[in-house]
């Protein structure tokens, strides 16, 4: 099927509105992030942008929402050259962006909000909540114009977003990895959402690593890799995932770090029994309940996690993986029950031993990483708060252990040297990976730790984590792709408000964790 | 945009402070000249009251080594993501419980560690006060200003009965026994308290540069919520941050008072526990730099006098060179972290 991605063939204008990106240069320091990129995105149309981590896709996105400026390069709307120099100029050219975390207020409520972007002083007029429903209306969803954005599911943001967007009439709407945060129905509502989006002549681009997504739902795929484009996918176009991944890829070539193989990416894995010994309960969680100052509550958690096991955690975001993983790496005390580790309550451990024992990969870059700090000082971070002071000698034996980290996890930053907040998500998430992973931990907290990282790097992650459970420890897995909990665990428990509403060893399908997942108590 | 040299140590941020003294030395000239004197002869005063003489050098160092130690005394908690502004009350409790010590007991060798030590373990113990009370909810900042008020009063109060030296016309303690006094070198100018202040100034660097406790309080200053995940207890650490950024500060009253006024009065300090946060500020927390600044307003204060003595200047006008530096430097920097944000994203 190799003829049927055209590589970098002739873009043709058209149909009713178009922007055409030409020649697009965005570099910093020594990073070409986006190195020439040529590409046309068109109204009534579903456009996927498919890419590794670090490919360009998030920069070419900044660059044409006007948070970041082009090196060199031309931005066409319907022919006609435009500038966009800052996010207001964008939303002039009818550009709309909804990132992957949203950038609501969640104090204030969805009307507030965008009376906060439209930048009018005063009253809010009446006919705002009016337009604001009504362009929900005609995107076939309601919306509570008065309700308070923290008590709106991820979903629902989303949709009040393109909501918003729609009623400022962008005529192009642009989502940064729309499903990564989603459950499975509320994707397929997305989707539909495309669907009338299109008909009304907007047009889609969406960032995703979901392949089989790209190839459903979309009418245009483009592959970027290290900032050029590498294959389009034209519409009518057939592919199969595997030649994508290759695209994506490049050359087929396996990374270096990657000893498993590299086409298990894609699709639904069959769950295969691990032949390794599963050893002794080393975490013993009993009945924990309460709720942290930041979150919501637990409530009666019981959970036994062996050595040499993955424990899967399966469920929708937001219904106690967070907790459980502050929990379970000792940041937060519940109000009652109690936590082992080989037998021992976990917060009996003095932090240096606890910080040796328990690895912690956070949902959240925010709770690992301190931006300002470089990569390799992001490295040691627990190590010089708890093992060896930042003498001169220590920090050069760090720098050094960091060089050798940064070739191994793949990290590509600046050098070493880099803050961490120029880095690319995927590539500070591959930081905390790299930390945690490399002192052995007997006990892993891994929460969503693929978010955000594209097929290979996924597959990476989940190789390096079935090894550690292969050398005896214990891993908690938390994901919200039952696909991947499937792949990964050797036991799936099921996270429902706060409950462990099930776990399941053997026989683990998606229909039995859906199940499990339905289940109200 | 990084020089590779790691996340703080980017040099062009180093310099900011450097330049924006430089600038505020230019947005006082025309104030000099209202206030009806030359430019240059303004600054040919201003310099001459430190480098005209070995007086004038002493005086400059006496002026400088509370700044230098209350600017440790405000750094170090600023490093921990905390603002220590009750550098005031502390310098003045050290210094009360220094004249205490020093004028209740008699010398010995070495005496003069007994005053400093008690001075360090009372005004620390205020600074954890204040942690205590932050990880109860109350802000530090706005703790540790109202502890200024009680220590400042308390100290008024106490000059008007136990405290006051009955053989004084005016409400000042008795002065500090000759034991306990640190004494001057080099033709009796230069105050030896100088070596104190090195001895503290390279425990500070060593504390914060070089040890685990002092990279989980840069840390917490980077991000609470990385230092928590990391194991470390904000609580203990905030308390632990503010007691040792006290104690420094208790330490710089103490030392002005055996090494300087050997009385404590009503007009005891000048205002050092304010100045030294345009120190802290400006050396960005970090401990080295506190030393160079420290000294810059040691000069800046001890001219202040003489540009009012012999030019007739209001010498509050010197004052505009400590404040002025400090908006310069939090607006440039602000200007930048907006342009990072905005302009490169995060």
């Amino acid at each position: 099927m190799g003829a049927a991605i055209d590589h970098l063939g002739p873009v043709t204008a058209g149909e009713t509105s178009s922007l055409a990106v030409t020649g697009l240069h965005k570099h910093f320091g020594r990073v070409r992030a986006n190195d020439g990129i040529d590409l046309t995105f068109r109204g009534g149309e579903v456009h996927a942008l498919l890419g590794e981590n670090g490919a360009g896709k998030s920069t070419l996105i900044k660059c044409l929402t006007g948070i970041y400026r082009l090196d060199s390069g031309r931005i066409e709307i319907d022919g006609r050259e435009v500038s966009i120099r800052d996010p207001a100029d964008s939303r002039q050219c009818g550009i709309a962006v909804v990132h992957q975390s949203s950038t609501l207020i969640s104090r204030l409520t969805l009307l507030e909000n965008v009376v906060l972007q439209e930048g009018r002083l005063g009253r809010i007029p009446g006919e705002l909540a009016d337009r604001l429903v009504e362009s929900g209306d005609r995107l076939g969803f309601s919306i509570d114009p008065k309700a308070r954005v923290e008590s709106l599911s991820v979903g629902d943001l989303q949709r009040a977003e393109i909501a918003r967007a729609f009623m400022q009439e962008a005529w192009l709407v642009i989502l940064d990895e729309p499903t990564a945060v989603l459950a499975p129905v509320e994707r397929a509502s997305l989707f539909e959402l495309f669907g009338s989006l299109t008909s009304q002549g907007v047009g889609v681009v969406f960032v995703t690593h979901h392949l089989a997504e790209a190839l459903s739902e979309s009418n245009r795929t483009t592959v970027l890799r290290d900032g050029r484009v590498v294959g389009r996918l034209e519409p009518g176009q057939q592919a199969e995932e595997a030649e994508l991944v290759r695209l994506i890829v490049g050359d087929g070539a396996p990374h270096p770090s990657v000893s498993g193989p590299v086409d298990g990416a894609h699709g639904v894995a069959p769950h295969t029994p691990v032949a390794h010994d599963v050893g002794d309960v080393l975490v013993d969680v009993r009945s924990v309940s309460g709720a942290p100052l930041w979150g919501r509550s637990l409530h009666e958690v019981d959970l036994k996690i062996c050595r040499g096991e993955v424990l899967g955690i399966a469920g929708v975001e937001g219904n106690g993986q967070r907790e459980l993983s502050a929990l379970l790496t000792g940041s937060w005390e519940p109000d009652a029950g109690t936590v082992l580790l080989d037998g021992r309550l976990l917060r009996d451990y003095p932090p240096p031993e606890r910080s040796e024992l328990v690895g912690d990969v956070p949902d959240d870059h925010l709770l690992a990483t301190c931006g300002e700090l470089s990569v390799w000082e992001n490295i040691a971070l627990g190590t010089f708060a708890w093992q060896e002071a930042p003498t001169p000698r220590h920090k050069a034996r760090q720098r050094r252990a960091a060089t050798e980290l940064v070739e191994e996890f793949d990290i590509r930053s600046d050098g070493i040297g880099a803050p961490v907040r120029q880095l690319s998500g995927g590539n500070r998430r591959r930081v905390i990976l790299a930390r945690e992973l490399r002192k052995h931990p007997l006990l892993l907290v891994a929460t969503y730790p693929t978010r955000g990282l594209d097929v290979r790097s996924a597959e990476q992650v989940r190789f390096w984590v079935r090894r550690l459970a292969t050398q005896g420890s214990s891993v908690v897995y938390m994901s919200t792709e039952l696909e991947e909990i499937i792949e990964v665990s050797d036991r799936v428990a099921v996270m429902v408000r706060g409950r462990i509403s099930g776990v399941l060893s053997e026989d683990i399908t998606i229909g039995g964790i859906g199940n499990l997942m339905l289940q109200e108590r | 945009m990084s020089l590779g040299l790691g996340g703080r140590l980017r040099t062009p941020e180093a310099v900011i402070p450097v330049l924006a003294i430089l600038a505020s030395l230019v947005v006082l000239a025309p104030l000099v000249q209202i206030g009806g004197a030359g430019i240059a002869e303004g600054y040919r005063e201003l310099f001459k009251a430190s480098f005209g003489s070995m007086v004038g050098v002493g005086s400059w160092l006496t002026s400088s080594l509370p700044l230098v130690l209350v600017g440790l005394g405000v750094a170090l908690p600023y490093r921990a993501g905390l603002f220590n502004v009750g550098g005031e009350g502390q310098l003045l409790t050290g210094a009360l419980v220094g004249v205490y010590i020093a004028t209740s007991f008699g010398g010995g060798p070495a005496a003069f560690l007994l005053p400093l030590l008690a001075a360090f373990g009372a005004a620390a113990g205020l600074g954890a006060v204040a942690g205590w009370l932050k990880s109860r909810g109350m802000h530090e900042i706005v703790t540790t200003i109202m502890f200024n008020f009680i220590v400042f009063f308390s100290i008024t109060f106490l000059l008007r009965g136990g405290l006051k030296d009955p053989d004084l016309p005016y409400a000042a303690s008795r002065a500090a026994l000759d034991g306990f006094r640190l004494g001057r070198f080099a033709g009796d100018d230069i105050p030896y308290g100088i070596f104190i202040a090195a001895v503290v100034v390279a425990a500070s660097i060593y504390l914060a540069d070089y040890t685990r406790l002092g990279w989980r309080l840069g840390l917490l200053g980077q991000s609470d919520a990385v230092a928590v995940r990391q194991g470390v207890n904000l609580a203990r650490s905030r308390t632990m941050a503010l007691a040792l950024g006290g104690g420094l500060a208790g330490l710089g009253g103490a030392v002005e008072l055996l090494g300087n006024q050997y009385r404590i009065g009503a007009h005891f300090s000048p205002g050092w526990g304010f100045t030294a946060i345009a120190v802290a500020l400006l050396a960005r927390g970090r401990m080295l730099p506190v030393v160079p600044f420290a000294l810059y307003f040691g000069f800046l204060q001890n001219g202040e006098v003489r540009l009012q003595a012999i030019l007739g200047i209001p010498g509050n006008l010197v004052l505009i060179l400590v404040a002025a530096p400090v908006i310069i430097v939090a607006a440039v920097s602000g200007f930048r972290a907006y342009r990072r944000t905005v302009m490169v994203g995060t």
